[in-house]
């Protein structure tokens, strides 16, 4: 099964999905820069039909951690 | 699929675009206000499929005077250049003070709105590209109660004077308009804006609104290199008015200020205005002339008149034809018509002949037909000269037609359609029908004889004489019973002496193949000769050569008669049962 999480990584960092990883994030991805962090946080509310609060996405600084944020909110089939 | 999953789409094609193949054909620029990077996919995937494939740079956010200022030193060598922007970003403290009711807020809010407009048309003026400029939304700022009427009219105020301020200082500076303003009323303002987005990453729209924006500015690049549509052909029977002139007469069409005569007529009053504005119109209908004519000349709810018409081509030529013929005598492309027709089949031959012409069809629901071409978009931003307004007056007076070859292939496209033509002994199912159609049928009717149900009823009984009848169908759909032909026999000869068909089947070739069908039928069965009349009545002009055409020997006015040796070829492309 495809993780639609990293597929929608892959999508708004622009890069292939088998080199993201639940530990990805600003700091070893020089393509999350401040706009692609705009672009993933419309990208994942769009996707999975959820509303992030300013918060939430402040504690996304990685895939892992945003598979958490989403788990948190009660999002099936990350 | 709905809207956002459009949006989404839209961006994995974006996506899957930029990393397999970033190279482009055109470089697009954009300065806004606001955070504008959100548009990239929601422009660059519709342009993506027409077939263009564009480089987006994004200025930093508002920062539109210092990019005016040198816009190539800034974004590079440009395609098109796109400016957005809004009033609660460039000029906030102004709005704050409008908003307030400060009297002095909007000449302030003018001066600056006038000023950038200059800015921007000497930066077009200086610039290779094309550019593209918002028309400012209305404000929505944030912690303002849109809702509360002091407010908004304030605001609406401010907006107003915003607006024409800055299309003068643009002045007659050739710019296409990025209209926010009423893109935004079109999706509402409440789903149109994000507040949370706003706030955070200085970023004021929704996916969806992000998503309507970029289709418009796509549709406004690539209408630089499209030809904008410069005359509407039109269709006559449930088009201008509704019913059919040929059978219900010019007193009986559906044309006037009720319901459902004033759909049409609201239609001709969208045309008219068109007209006025130097769109030309034409008439491409299968009818007879003088019908046609008749309402034009003599209906009192006609908003059209024969004046307002460049171009006639009422007859029964495939109307792929007529447009070519039209096209050719107005002197413009035949990608710069545009059809508006009720049939499905007329539009599948245009379309099949003629792919360049823009096709319209009626709709369904005739209360929606006033609407059809403002929804279409065709004739958004029309661009108006004097010369074009004079247009068809000129056309008008010129008297030479020119005549063109038929160059396209009827058959191929007829053989595209499937047609399937049942022919039936009438029994008594089908009398109520066949009786109807002697009654109704003006145009194709070889001798117009009408019949009572019980008249029919013994023919069929009657030993000397045949009743038959077709059904066609075709990929599109069911006609129906369609045709009907009463053949009188005796040993040596059979005599037609009913021949008919519905108008809705015309021009495919049933009629020969109908035709073809009975005389074989002749054939198989003995006589030797087969005998048919065409008797003329005001509406049945279209089938006078009908028998000629057919090989049919006229041995005396209207009386015709062929040897069964030489049997009438039936085409190909109908498929016969």
């Amino acid at each position: 099964m495809t993780d639609r999480l990293v597929e929608v990584f892959a999508e708004g960092l622009r890069v292939d999905g088998s080199g993201l990883s639940e530990d990805t994030s600003p700091q070893n991805t020089p393509q999350w820069d401040s706009l692609a962090a705009m672009t993933l946080v419309a990208l994942i509310e769009d996707t999975f039909e959820v509303r992030l609060s300013t918060r939430e996405i402040m504690k996304m600084n990685s895939i892992g951690a945003a598979r958490s944020v989403l788990r948190a909110k009660g999002v099936a089939d990350i | 699929m709905a809207k956002l999953d459009q949006a989404l789409a839209a961006q994995r094609k974006w996506s899957a675009h930029q990393r397999e193949n970033p190279s482009s054909d055109i470089a697009i620029g954009v300065a806004a206000s606001f955070t504008a990077q959100p548009l990239e996919p929601f422009l660059g995937a519709p342009l993506l499929d027409a077939g263009v494939r564009a480089e987006l740079r994004f200025a930093e956010y508002n920062q539109i005077h210092q990019v005016c200022y040198d816009v190539s030193g800034t974004l590079g060598v440009l395609d098109f250049f796109v400016v957005l922007w809004r009033i609660e970003d460039m000029f906030a403290g102004a709005l704050e003070r409008a908003a307030a009711g400060d009297p002095s807020a909007v000449a302030d809010i003018a001066a600056a709105a006038g000023e950038l407009g200059s800015t921007v048309a000497r930066a077009a003026r200086e610039s290779a590209g094309s550019f593209i400029v918002a028309v400012p939304p209305f404000p929505r700022p944030i912690g303002v109660d849109l809702l509360d009427s002091v407010v908004s009219r304030r605001l609406g105020s401010a907006h107003a004077a915003a607006v024409d301020a800055f299309s003068a200082g643009l002045a007659d500076t050739p710019v296409r308009w990025a209209d926010l303003n009423a893109w935004q009323m079109a999706t509402g303002i409440a789903e149109s804006h994000d507040v949370v987005k706003a706030m955070v990453y200085r970023q004021p729209y929704t996916t969806r609104f992000w998503h309507e924006v970029g289709g418009h500015l796509a549709d406004l690049v690539l209408r630089e290199s499209r030809p904008a549509p410069k005359c509407i052909v039109l269709d006559c029977d449930n088009t201008l008015w509704g019913g059919v002139i040929g059978e219900d007469g010019v007193g009986g069409i559906e044309l006037g200020s009720a319901f459902p005569g004033s759909a049409y007529q609201e239609f001709q009053k969208v045309l008219k205005s068109l007209k006025n504005r130097g769109v030309l119109l034409a008439i491409a209908s299968k009818n007879n002339p003088k019908e046609v004519d008749d309402v034009f000349s003599h209906h009192d709810d006609m908003v059209l008149r024969a004046e307002d018409v460049a171009v006639w081509r009422v007859n029964w030529s495939p109307k792929s034809q007529n447009l070519r013929e039209i096209a050719a005598e107005l002197n413009i492309g035949i990608d710069s018509l545009v059809m508006i027709d009720d049939s499905h089949y007329e539009l599948a031959e245009i379309g099949n002949a003629v792919p360049e012409v823009g096709l319209l069809q009626v709709p369904e629901e005739v209360g929606l037909l006033p609407d059809l071409i403002a929804s279409s978009g065709l004739f958004r931003n029309l661009k108006v000269s004097a010369e074009d307004a004079a247009r068809t007056d000129m056309i008008r007076q010129e008297s030479a037609r020119r005549q063109l070859a038929d160059a396209m292939s009827r058959e191929e496209f007829l053989a595209s359609l499937e047609l399937v033509m049942d022919y039936v002994d009438v029994g008594d199912e089908h009398v109520g029908r066949v009786a109807q159609l002697t009654n109704k049928t003006n145009q194709f009717n070889l001798t117009t004889i009408r019949r009572t149900e019980a008249e029919i009823r013994a023919l069929v009984a009657s030993e000397d004489h045949l009743v038959r009848a077709i059904r066609v169908a075709d990929k599109f759909g069911d006609y129906g019973l369609v045709g009907v032909a009463v053949l009188e026999r005796s040993d040596a000869e059979w005599k037609v002496d009913t021949f008919l068909m519905s108008c809705r089947v015309l021009s495919r070739g049933i009629e020969t193949a109908f035709l073809a069908t009975v005389v074989a039928e002749a054939a198989d069965r003995g006589p030797k000769t087969f005998a048919a009349r065409y008797v003329p009545t005001p509406k049945n002009v279209l089938v006078k050569n009908l028998y000629p055409e057919h090989g049919f020997r006229e041995e005396a006015p209207g009386e015709f008669r062929a040897d069964l040796s030489e049997i009438v070829p039936r085409p190909e492309y109908v498929k016969v049962r």
